[in-house]
């Protein structure tokens, strides 16, 4: 009974890290990202291009989620997000946005006042 | 007569220049009184769009001027499909997403 108990247990924390989210296999996935939104995420090569760097990670995941689904298109980055898993998405998200840059928001009371 | 076709000629050259107008330049100071339908959300720190996904809705201030433009146009013509994304952007005049974007790509005061 106790061993049964175990093995359970043993899977279940097994699946749990299986679902975990990785952000040192993103820094590593997300080289391709940094050809066109910079080595730092916060200086792409051009204007059109969104700086990444700190952005929200569930932001970030939905929108590369959308765009491997086609709910979301671009020329450049239907074909990178469609080679992604959703393990993927997840890692790159999580790495992406633990990186500092210039995106943040300026609080509302701050205009109201 | 060769008054009229002078007049009928420039009418119509004036016509093509404006249609052939470049985009607009964005004025940061003009965007003020644009942006109280944007702060609404993106100026609540840890706000979620809960509808037809839950996310934290994107940082924009310090984005790229061009992207903020583009990703506007998207919405306003659909080709980006978020619900109260395109009833914001669907309002705006290429004016106003110039000034949008010059406001957000730089530092608000």
């Amino acid at each position: 009974m106790k061993t049964a108990l175990l093995i359970a247990l043993t899977i279940f924390a097994s699946q749990l890290a299986y679902a975990g989210v990785d952000r040192a296999a993103g820094a590593s996935k997300s080289k391709p990202c940094a050809v066109c939104h910079g080595a730092d995420f916060n200086t792409p090569i051009s204007a059109d291009i969104p700086r990444l760097a700190g952005q929200h990670a569930d932001y970030l995941a939905r929108a590369l989620t959308d765009y491997k689904s086609g709910a979301r298109k671009n020329p450049v980055m239907d074909g990178q997000a469609a080679a992604l898993s959703p393990q993927d998405i997840q890692d790159i998200a999580a790495y992406v946005s633990s990186l500092n840059g210039n995106l943040k928001v300026i609080r509302l009371h701050r205009l109201v006042h | 007569m060769m008054k009229t076709t002078l007049g009928i000629i420039l009418f119509v050259l004036a016509g093509s220049a404006l249609a052939q107008a470049p985009a607009p330049v964005g004025n940061a100071q003009a965007a003020k009184s644009k942006i109280s339908m944007c702060t609404g959300c993106h100026g609540i720190p840890g706000y979620k769009t809960v509808y037809p996904h839950v996310y934290h809705v994107p940082m924009i201030t310090g984005q790229q001027p061009v992207y903020i433009v583009n990703a506007l146009q998207a919405y306003k013509s659909g080709a980006r499909s978020h619900p109260s994304m395109r009833g914001v952007a669907q309002s705006l005049s290429d004016q106003d997403m110039a000034d949008l974007a010059a406001y957000y790509s730089s530092e608000p005061k």
